[in-house]
């Protein structure tokens, strides 16, 4: 049991470590393919490291819930790191206080109290940028539950250690209910992330916002809480959708501390490849109008009605 | 083989997952470019399908139809298109449609998934790896002639027609692989001629009337005036 | 046995006591009375069904006979205890609150009439789960009506008031019709007795039970606010007086899905898929169109009352998937189904109460519940705030509140799916699943909007900016039922063994405790039905955390599958409070007390983004908020502009254009508006013949008496 602990604990000390990281190389790579420098891959744990060291202004009007939100922000995807395969195929301490149903739940608490708390300024865009937040997300919610249905069609369960083990064989992998979920999934966290095509992330015009705007009157460690927990949520869709969508390729199979410690090199492997993709889709897509996001989510929900059907038809 | 007939067949699956991806993709683009493209991509899937089916079922005979297919097209129409239809109209903005596109997209899901539900009177497939060219290339069908139904603009429904066809192919390369070889290569020669006369129609249509959206020639029927 | 009847006793001279009290006391003294008897016959009433649900003691009374027509008789089994313990849960806030807020009409309307109706209605609401034959069902569900529609319309002076009674009450009286038709094909054995229609079930045929269970399908959902029977719900909610409507919403509701349950799962049960399809697929829409009418609201009152609407659908969807199941033999996932119908059932009623008493709260102190006059109220009144928030996060389906675990199960029961063999149910059902699940979203949407635009950011009134406090008589029931909310939410493993006695009869299995709780707790590993190696696993992974200090089977949800799939769904929702609580705490611990110890946290004005000052009506408004769902939905809503007034200034100077937007509701479109339309055409027809010359209105007698000859020799 104490491994257990152990092990889970690394896992939670390898997303909270690696997901600034994950975003610089990001950020980084995509100016790199845009032909520009930009900045050091370590720049998010610098910009971290600022903000930590700033005081806070909070907005006169803000209650209790604009000061417990970063918390929330921050403690959700770490959460949901405890209930997913990050490092270990196997399932490790807690792992059954949710499976991906219940995850995504978590991480739908932590959006919650991020919306909340862009009202509770009385900041004038923080209601818009919370308002098309949600719009994102409720038209995402399907999509979400199409997926698990796919799922539990091809897996009958929901459970992500044992959802991951049916895509290993090659035919499995290549069955087309695989390939479209994996589609769908991508879109999904295009949406979900606010990534262009949804949202632009390194814009700068509140008008234009979806997800910063909610974070406008942070300062100091709140912001700096936020931006961290954004990070992870990103690194952990991109765990599940790499671990238990894509593959389980690389993660640790063995008990020893030697073989989760190998795993996490493999996944961050794993993780750098989806980053290019990543780039490549940001770097050759524009931004699509605010009311055009209703149709890439469309598009996201028929792929995967497709590979439901797909899935549930194959002879 | 044995060990790779699963692997073949999921591709095949795969190919038409793309088919039926590329089907709802021709129906919602916006853009002339788009729905080209789209074209394209369904025309790719299906001769990676024939070409699957080609080897899992031993047929030498589809190789050269998927030969040939591929020839004309992802590479010749799109050209051909290029070529005789107005270049301004493939940079046109956006397309106009009938109905807006997450419901055409709902529309076309259940015609997708009644097409699941009317494959079963078809004739089956002739191997079990085509099993899912049916039921996907009659929703292709569907889907084709749905994009004819909602599509306001000449090129995107011409392309209409053409995945009309494309779904027909696709079904049909599964329930008769071993179909002479003629009867397959008189399909592509007839879309051939199908763009060539459509795109010279449509080209001079532009020059005359300056649009090619259909609802707006409707005002130049015969004694129609006005 | 003695006990039960003494219980019932007790609650039925409790509710007397209620009726005769308030023509005798002075009228100021009734809300005191009213309070006082509502909480001890609540009480008994809890102790009653308690009784029944916990320690499996079932009840059975003849009273009298009717000669020719049927025995009135009075049982109490399982599902009758679930339901009477859900309306003692909510009628024991909701009477405290009732006579905390009734005090405000003194003086304007007849506090009698209330006292009069509440009790007379508690007593009906008692005993329609407890009527156990046809007669005294259809009279005492008759006769609620009729109560409901006095108390809705308490204040009459008010013309909508007077209006939304009307047709919840002709609308009511339909659905009341299409329940004695059930009722009678259902008594073709000739009794009315519902013991002896379960008997004769196997006799029926199959157009025989369409027609049984869609007349009581669509009867019940009158009350159940199913569509397309529901336009009554809104507007009667909205007019419901304050101190009425948390038990209006979390009470009356419930009778409808009983009625359901008891006809389509106990007396006739579902024999085919084709029903239980049906279900799944009205109360997915039902569901649907109730969120997304709630988050357009603006009205707090009428926000709450579409949302009752939205989960009605949702429980009704997991009815219909129990009923599939069943039908399809697949009784262990039924059972899981009914579980979640009937946990969602109670976690409604609960959450919906405190939403409404929370809502009826601002209203007494604020004088408005406008979404868009409201705001910054979590300064003005933080208690009741905080209750709201609890009802927010746990009808937005968060955890670890009680929305969370039904919702969730529901979804998963819907999952299940899979084990089905028809792949078209199967497709189905995952359209369903993900009406459902946007359906969630937008709950999330809805109470987000509720919530904030409400209570936090600034106060877009004066009234809403000196707002007082809730009083204890609010404060109290608000924090019974918030306390509830919690407690369903994070102990899931102690609820969900209750719920099995009512589910059993229905589900023709007792949700062996194994298939949703295994004895994690349990000392004994070799236990029979788990595979040792299965709990050992469990051990290894923390499920027995906790053994030493909480009672029970264990702490953990858990459906078990195959060999091959030894999992198909887990949730913990017991672990998930304690370990979300501890890492906000560590990261509370870690952030804010060791690195960012030193730094300040300064109070300013907000950024306004360059103005002179901010004012209130410059910030966001909630119909801003949901402006994205009236334009994504804008094929179900279907806005209709009525008129744009333009306000010039001097001749070219256009000021402002003031637009006012009508809505058409969709029910209203599609379906009563060709109904009335029909109506009055053939009502048109008939008054052509209403010309006034008296010898045509002979030839219509001579007519009439012709033609009844005629049909009497033909046939």
């Amino acid at each position: 049991m104490a491994r257990s602990i152990g092990f889970n604990l690394l896992q939670v000390l390898f997303v909270i470590a690696l997901a600034p990281l994950v975003s610089g190389v990001l950020a980084r790579l995509k100016e790199v393919v845009q032909s520009r420098r930009g900045p050091s891959i370590f720049q998010p744990y610098r910009d971290l490291r600022k903000f930590f060291n700033k005081d806070e202004v909070v907005s006169e009007h803000a209650s209790w819930i604009f000061r417990v939100t970063p918390y929330v922000v921050f403690v959700a995807p770490i959460f949901v790191t405890t209930l997913i395969p990050v490092l270990t195929s196997y399932p490790l301490f807690f792992a059954f206080m949710g499976d991906m149903l219940g995850g995504g739940f978590v991480l739908a608490l932590g959006g919650f109290f991020a919306t909340l708390a862009a009202v509770d300024t009385a900041n004038p865009y923080g209601p818009m940028g919370a308002s098309r937040t949600r719009m994102v997300g409720f038209l995402a919610e399907p999509v979400f539950m199409i997926v698990f249905f796919t799922v539990s069609f091809i897996a009958g369960s929901t459970i992500p250690y044992i959802v991951q083990e049916h895509w290993v064989t090659l035919p499995e992998f290549f069955a087309p209910s695989h390939v479209l979920l994996v589609i769908a999934f991508v879109m999904l966290i295009l949406a979900e992330a606010g990534r262009i095509p949804v949202d632009n992330p390194s814009g700068h015009f509140e008008l234009a916002m979806i997800d910063e705007s909610k974070n406008l009157e942070y300062s100091g460690s709140g912001m700096a809480l936020m931006k961290w927990g954004g990070q992870m949520k990103l690194l952990v869709l991109m765990c599940i959708l790499l671990n238990v969508l894509v593959s389980p390729w690389g993660l640790a199979h063995g008990q020893s501390i030697g073989d989760v410690l190998l795993a996490a090199p493999l996944v961050l492997f794993k993780i750098g490849l989806f980053i290019l993709v990543l780039v490549v889709i940001e770097s050759s897509l524009a931004k699509l109008r605010l009311f055009r996001v209703s149709e890439f989510l469309g598009a996201a929900f028929v792929t995967s009605v497709v590979a439901m059907i797909t899935g549930l038809l194959r002879f | 083989m044995d060990t790779l007939m699963p692997v073949l067949a999921s591709l095949n699956g795969l190919a038409a997952g793309v088919f039926l991806l590329s089907a709802f993709g021709l129906l919602a683009t916006r853009q002339m470019q788009g729905c080209v493209r789209f074209f394209r991509l369904q025309s790719l899937a299906l001769v990676a399908s024939i070409f699957l089916i080609a080897i899992g079922m031993r047929v030498p005979d589809l190789i050269a139809v998927a030969l040939l297919d591929f020839t004309i097209k992802p590479l010749l129409i799109p050209w051909l298109l290029r070529r005789y239809v107005r270049e301004e109209l493939f940079r046109r903005r956006e397309i106009d449609q009938v109905l807006n596109i997450p419901s055409s997209l709902l529309v076309a899901l259940a015609l997708t998934i009644t097409a699941y539900f009317l494959a079963v009177i078809l004739p089956p497939a002739a191997g079990s790896m085509g099993n899912i060219n049916v039921p996907v290339g009659l929703a292709g069908l569907l889907l084709g002639a749905f994009t004819l139904a909602v599509r306001r603009e000449a090129v995107p429904q011409l392309i209409g027609i053409f995945a009309i066809e494309n779904g027909s192919l696709f079904a049909g390369i599964a329930i008769a692989p071993r179909l002479p070889l003629v009867a397959e290569m008189a399909f592509p020669f007839d879309m051939l001629i199908i763009a060539l006369v459509i795109g010279i129609l449509t080209r001079i249509t532009q020059e005359r009337v300056g649009t090619t959206e259909v609802g707006a020639l409707r005002s130049l029927r015969e004694g129609g005036a006005e | 046995m003695t006990n039960m009847d003494l219980l019932l006793v007790v609650i039925l001279g409790l509710c007397g006591a209620g009726i005769v009290l308030p023509l005798a006391v002075e009228e100021r003294r009734i809300p005191m009375a009213l309070g006082s008897l509502g909480v001890l016959a609540s009480i008994a009433l809890l102790c009653l069904s308690g009784v029944s649900l916990f320690g499996d003691v079932s009840f059975h009374a003849s009273l009298w006979t009717i000669p020719s027509l049927a025995t009135l008789t009075l049982s109490l089994d399982r599902l009758s205890a679930l339901f009477l313990f859900v309306a003692g849960l909510v009628l024991l806030p909701g009477s405290i609150f009732a006579s905390g807020n009734l005090s405000a009409y003194l003086g304007k309307y007849s506090l009698r009439t209330f006292c009069v109706a509440y009790f007379a209605l508690f007593a009906t609401l008692v005993l329609i789960p407890l009527s156990a034959d046809a007669l005294s069902f259809l009279m005492l569900w008759e006769l609620m009506s009729i109560l409901i529609y006095l108390l809705v319309n308490f204040e009459h002076e008010l013309p909508e008031h007077t209006r939304a009674g009307y047709l919840m009450l002709a609308i009511g009286e339909a659905g009341t019709i299409l329940i004695a038709l059930a009722f009678i094909i259902l008594a073709r054995g000739g009794s009315l007795e519902f013991a002896s229609m379960k008997a004769i079930g196997n006799a029926f045929g199959e157009q025989a039970r369409w027609a049984v269970f869609l007349l009581a399908f669509f009867g019940f959902g009158v009350k159940a606010g199913l569509i397309p029977v529901n336009f009554w719900l809104p507007q009667a909610y909205t007019s419901a007086p304050r101190p009425f409507v948390p038990v209006l919403a979390g009470a009356t509701l419930n009778l409808g899905l009983y009625g359901i349950v008891r006809v389509n799962g106990d007396l006739l049960p579902v024999a085919t898929v084709g029903p239980g399809l049906v279900a799944l697929i009205i109360g997915s829409v039902t569901a649907l169109l109730g969120i997304l009418y709630a988050t357009t609201q603006s009205d707090l009152k009428t926000l709450l009352a579409h949302s009752s609407i939205e989960n009605a659908g949702i429980i009704t969807a997991a009815f219909g998937a129990g009923f599939i199941f069943v039908a399809s033999n697949h009784p262990a996932i039924a059972a899981i189904a009914f579980a979640a119908a009937f946990y969602h059932m109670a976690n409604h009623s609960i959450y919906k109460t405190l939403l409404f008493c929370a809502t009826g709260t601002v209203d007494s102190s604020v004088g408005t519940r406008s979404i868009d006059r409201l705001g910054g109220l979590i300064k003005t009144m933080p208690l009741t705030a905080g209750f709201f928030l609890v009802g927010a996060l746990s009808i937005a389906a968060l955890p670890p509140f009680n929305g969370f675990v039904s919702e969730w199960l529901t979804l998963q029961a819907m999952l299940q799916s899979a084990e089905l063999a028809s792949t078209g149910v199967k497709i189905v059902f995952a359209i369903c699943g993900a009406i459902l699940a946007l359906t969630a979203g937008l709950a999330v949407t809805c109470f987000v909007k509720a919530f904030a635009m409400a209570f936090l950011g600034m106060s877009r009134s004066e009234s809403a900016a000196q707002a007082p406090r809730a009083r204890v008589s609010a404060a109290v029931p608000m924090a019974f039922l918030a306390v509830l909310c919690f407690l369903l939410g994070v102990a899931p493993t102690y609820v969900i063994p209750v719920l099995d006695g009512a589910i059993a009869p229905i589900a023709h299995q007792a949700l062996a405790a194994d298939a949703l709780v295994p004895p994690f707790f349990s000392r004994n590993i070799h236990h029979g039905e788990l595979p040792a190696g299965f709990v050992a696993d469990f051990h290894k992974l923390g499920a027995q955390i906790g053994q030493s200090v909480m009672p029970g089977r264990g702490l953990v949800v858990l459906h078990r599958g195959t060999a091959a799939n030894p999992v198909v769904f887990a949730m913990s929702t017991s672990y998930m409070a304690v370990v979300l609580l501890l890492m906000l705490l560590g990261a509370y611990v870690v952030f804010r007390l060791i690195v960012a110890r030193d730094r300040s946290v300064e109070r300013r004005t907000v950024w306004d983004g360059g103005i002179r000052r901010l004012l209130p009506e410059m910030t966001y408004t909630g119909t801003g908020f949901s402006n994205p769902v009236r334009v994504i939905f804008e094929a179900v809503f279907r806005p209709t502009t009525v008129e744009d007034t333009r306000e010039t200034v001097g001749k070219h100077f256009r000021a402002a254009i003031r637009r006012t937007r009508g809505e058409n509701h969709v029910l209203d479109r599609l379906v009563l508006d060709p109904i009335s339309d029909a109506a009055l055409w053939v009502a048109n027809g008939f008054a052509r013949m209403h010309h006034g010359f008296l010898n045509a209105y002979v030839f219509y007698g001579l007519g009439a008496l012709l033609a009844a000859l005629l049909v009497a020799r033909l046939a």
